[in-house]
């Protein structure tokens, strides 16, 4: 009975009396409700996916054919191949850079129109917020599979799909942004008789330019990580050798050299895009 | 009063010269991307390829020789969507909490006012090192735990952690510690200050990390099928390499209300928590 009145005191909690003899309601607790939520799911979870720790340890600890088995592959690394990487990062980063400018400039005109202070018409506003969701459930790489069918392999697909995938994000981001903005400069110029675009553009684009550039550094940064899997389906980049890398057993030596590029490149990019962020926040 | 206006004007800082700078450097780097890709115009298939997808995602079952409806959307069988989205959504429930559990240690001893602005520079570090390795090289690398959803769960958990252990540095690094020295005053134990000072503060943050990162990871779910980590990827990837319209069709059928309906459960859950 004893226990029960203390799980009971888990999840209902009983009030307080403080010293002066008042009640004291404590907060409704939550966290035990997510912990058995968190304990079911992850049954589920683990029979779904036939995950299991027994197996987990003792592959992960066979070290002939688990895990480990790749990673000794790598060595001893094969550092006279950089030269073949240096291309191919290239154009991981061109393709990044191409297809960062192209969705941003494409975000801002769709977060003109996504935003409720500024597009009036509650259908336009949703249907270019619909779409934007849309373009978002799908990850770069089914959109770099499709633009691989429709046009040549080639670095050619994965800037288009670099360019949607940013259009989606950074579209959204801006006109979230937008709608936080203080509209009373905004109001002030179109009292005065100017069309709407052209107030937007006095009075608000100061503001949002600085954000818009923001955003669109950040989706540069997530960017050049993703562009280095496009390869996988033949849509450009470094992917393509790193693919070749690992599954070619003769050239698995070679997966090292490969990463520790794209980690400088990606770093080197990161601390660029960092710092202009800083100076324009 | 023009005049007044004129002048403040006139002493608005000019950035001519920089603006010019940066629009000459953003020019070069357009031209020198440009000159990456070689533009062939579409390829002999691409009309169809394009013509055939609207047309079967608008309605599945347009061709009558393959009707893909009921064998593939409407079924609970292991090769169908509905499954394949279980699937998938498991893969990313599961492998975010792994991750995000070992991402508290992790996190912990990277964070500055914890471990000092030196030590916390080789956490940094190894979670930059995570967070650059593309989710494929965890899924091949996995793969010989064990084939298929286990493999993805793995690799999902193990690239979750960078970004996580990134944001829950963030969190640590924000803790009031004016409560820990609140609770000492009152002659609390150190038991008593990680649960009244320290964890109500970390709780919700971290929960809404999580939250955050597994909609992201649902999404890194469906194409790890394609290193064969399972989910639905093999089956969409698959079926857009041998043209099979209808599978494609429903496969995003099922894969965008599921991750439209994450994406706005989520943003309410985090809206709630923090």
């Amino acid at each position: 009975m004893k226990r029960l009145a203390k799980l009971k005191e888990i999840f209902i909690p009983s009030p307080i009396i403080t010293g002066a003899g008042t009640e004291v309601l404590p907060p409704k607790p939550i966290l035990p409700y997510i912990l058995i939520g968190f304990t079911l799911m992850t049954f589920i979870a683990a029979q779904v996916t036939d995950f299991s720790l027994v197996v987990l340890f003792t592959r992960l600890f066979n070290f002939q054919l688990g895990p480990w088995g790749i990673v000794k592959r790598f060595f001893p690394v094969d550092w006279a191949y950089w030269t073949y990487v240096i291309d191919p990062i290239f154009e991981t980063v061109q393709m990044s850079f191409l297809g960062t400018l192209i969705g941003s400039l494409l975000a801002l005109p769709a977060a003109y129109l996504a935003s409720q202070n500024l597009t009036k018409n509650k259908w336009v506003v949703n249907g270019v917020r619909t779409l934007l969701a849309v373009l978002r459930t799908l990850p770069i790489l089914i959109y770099a599979v499709f633009f691989r069918l429709v046009f040549f392999l080639g670095a050619l697909p994965g800037t288009i799909a670099i360019a949607v995938f940013t259009f989606s994000i950074v579209a959204k981001m801006l006109y979230e942004r937008i709608e936080t903005l203080d509209m009373q400069a905004y109001h002030a110029i179109e009292s005065t008789g100017a069309t709407k675009l052209k107030s937007f553009l006095s009075a608000l684009m100061p503001e949002v330019r600085p954000i818009f550039y923001s955003l669109s550094l950040y989706a540069f940064e997530i960017n050049i990580r993703y562009a280095a899997i496009l390869g996988y389906v033949g849509a450009g980049g470094i992917g393509f050798i790193l693919d070749n890398a690992m599954k070619n057993l003769s050239h698995n030596d070679r997966t090292i050299v490969i990463l520790l590029f794209i980690f400088v490149t990606v770093v080197i990019i990161e601390n660029t895009s960092r710092l202009l962020r800083r100076r324009l926040a | 009063m023009t005049e007044n206006v004129q002048k403040t004007l006139n002493q608005e800082p000019k950035h001519w010269i920089r603006n010019s700078l940066i629009l000459l450097f953003l020019i070069a780097m357009t031209w020198w991307s440009a000159s990456a890709i070689n533009f062939q115009g579409v390829n002999e298939q691409g009309t169809v390829v394009v013509r055939n997808i609207a047309r079967y995602f608008v309605w599945p079952d347009s061709n009558p020789d393959n009707p893909v409806l009921a064998k593939y959307l409407f079924s609970f069988e292991r090769f169908a969507i509905p499954y394949l989205m279980l699937e998938t959504i498991m893969i990313a429930f599961i492998g975010t909490l792994i991750g995000a559990i070992i991402s508290i240690p992790f996190a912990f001893l990277s964070s500055k006012n914890i471990v000092g602005e030196k030590r916390s520079l080789i956490g940094a570090t190894v979670i930059t090192m995570i967070r650059t390795v593309p989710i494929f090289i965890w899924g091949i690398v996995f793969i010989r735990v064990q084939g298929g959803p286990m493999a993805g769960v793995l690799a999902i958990a193990i690239s979750s952690i960078g970004m996580i252990s990134k944001l829950y540095i963030e969190v640590i690094e924000d803790i009031d510690k004016g409560i820990l020295e609140a609770l000492d005053s009152t002659g609390a134990t150190a038991l008593q200050k990680i649960r009244y000072g320290i964890l109500p503060q970390l709780t919700a943050n971290f929960l809404s990390v999580g939250i955050y990162r597994f909609e992201i990871n649902v999404r890194n779910a469906t194409i790890l099928g394609l290193v064969g980590a399972g989910g639905i990827g093999f089956t969409l990837i698959d079926a857009l390499g041998s043209f099979n319209f209808g599978i494609v069709a429903v496969a995003l059928w099922g894969i965008i209300p599921v991750v439209l309906i994450i994406e706005y459960v989520s943003t309410k859950l985090r809206a709630k928590l923090t």
